[in-house]
């Protein structure tokens, strides 16, 4: 059973997960949920506030030596921007969906990000519509380089690097550095 | 929908020779030759307290069907127990670019070093050390087809106080990959 998405926008609008619709294309600053099924069983709904970032992965762990991966699991939650008397922190709310070799759907339900609580609950590098202003988020360095096998033009990632975000359309902020 | 991730081993003098070997083991032994059975090119135990190490093995990911738009976040890890008995280790680290491994076939292999092998991200350290809470970190994405992401290549070492035969006698050892894809 293969684990997908419905996304649904502030005007009533719903986008199935495709090959050209993915969770990078959608449009962000208008999403507010997202719809959970594994194959037609709807499993949850995650809605999603204004001062909430939508989060989802798919994550894999792949044995040398083994036919099928080990685990294969997804990330789906929020992260939150919040008022503290120290100023601003921020939150997670993340399902981890793993599935089970019997082809159904195990889902545990965590806070932050922590590796220590489960080596899979760690945090994925965050995406520009992932992160809030004053936030980095990660963009990987590429160069252009010619397959050896086949002559073809091909990008491969050298490095990574992480941006800060000034500005987000979402909630109107601005960064003030 | 998904992308389809093998994990290869790449040999020969530019590396373009591949075995997929997500389905089965490789064996670290003293030829730059994939194989899962080879008894031909052990790595022989040490008679003074020098170590002999077995060819370098380069493994990597390849993708055969494209994301929906990336796969990034590589780690790689042991299951943190070494079972190849006493006097058997093994050294590992990534590395950004392909070097053949080299030595005396049937005997040992060229030490793993970065000055051996100069695109090598530090230089190697026990590899039960990278566990799944402690993982290495691989550099590297992808968008499309094809390899991606640095490689990571380990290396057998044997001292005098090894046992002979195949190690570990019980199965091979297991290292691990995970990324994650959107």
């Amino acid at each position: 059973m293969t684990v997908h998405w419905v996304a649904f926008y502030k005007n009533g609008e719903y986008i199935p997960q495709s090959k050209t619709d993915t969770y990078d294309s959608l449009d962000h600053n208008n999403l507010i949920g997202l719809e959970v099924y594994c194959g037609d069983k709807h499993l949850f709904t995650q809605h999603i506030e204004p001062q909430q970032r939508l989060i989802w992965r798919r994550r894999i762990e792949q044995d040398v030596g083994k036919e099928k991966p080990n685990q294969v699991l997804y990330l789906c939650g929020v992260r939150e921007r919040i008022q503290t008397v120290n100023g601003h922190k921020t939150i997670q709310h993340i399902a981890y969906l793993f599935e089970k070799p019997d082809g159904g759907i195990s889902i545990h339900v965590a806070g932050k990000f922590d590796r220590e609580r489960n080596s899979f609950f760690y945090s994925p590098f965050l995406k520009y519509h992932e992160v809030f202003v004053g936030e980095k988020y990660y963009v990987p360095v590429r160069e252009e380089y010619i397959d050896k096998n086949t002559g073809e033009k091909k990008y491969r990632t050298i490095s990574k690097q992480f941006i800060k975000k000034d500005v987000d359309v979402k909630d109107g902020t601005e960064s003030k550095t | 929908m998904v992308a389809v991730v093998l994990i290869i081993r790449k040999t020969n003098t530019d590396g373009n020779t591949t075995a997929d070997i997500t389905a089965i083991n490789t064996r670290a032994n003293t030829t730059d030759v994939h194989t899962t059975a080879d008894v031909a090119n052990p790595i022989q135990i040490p008679t003074d307290a020098a170590t002999k190490r077995s060819y370098w093995v380069v493994t990597r990911l390849h993708a055969t069907t494209a994301p929906d738009t990336l796969i990034d976040n590589i780690e790689w890890f042991t299951d943190g127990s070494n079972t190849y008995g006493t006097g058997i280790g093994n050294i590992g680290e990534t590395a950004t670019d392909y070097s053949q491994a080299t030595g005396t076939a049937g005997d040992e292999g060229q030490e793993l070093n970065t000055t051996n092998y100069s695109s090598l991200t530090t230089d190697p350290v026990d590899v039960f050390g990278f566990t799944s809470a402690a993982p290495n970190p691989v550099t590297g994405s992808t968008t499309g087809t094809g390899d991606f992401g640095d490689m990571m290549i380990f290396q057998v070492t044997v001292t005098s106080d090894a046992g002979a035969g195949v190690r570990p006698s019980g199965g091979p050892e297991t290292f691990t990959w995970r990324f994650d894809e959107t």
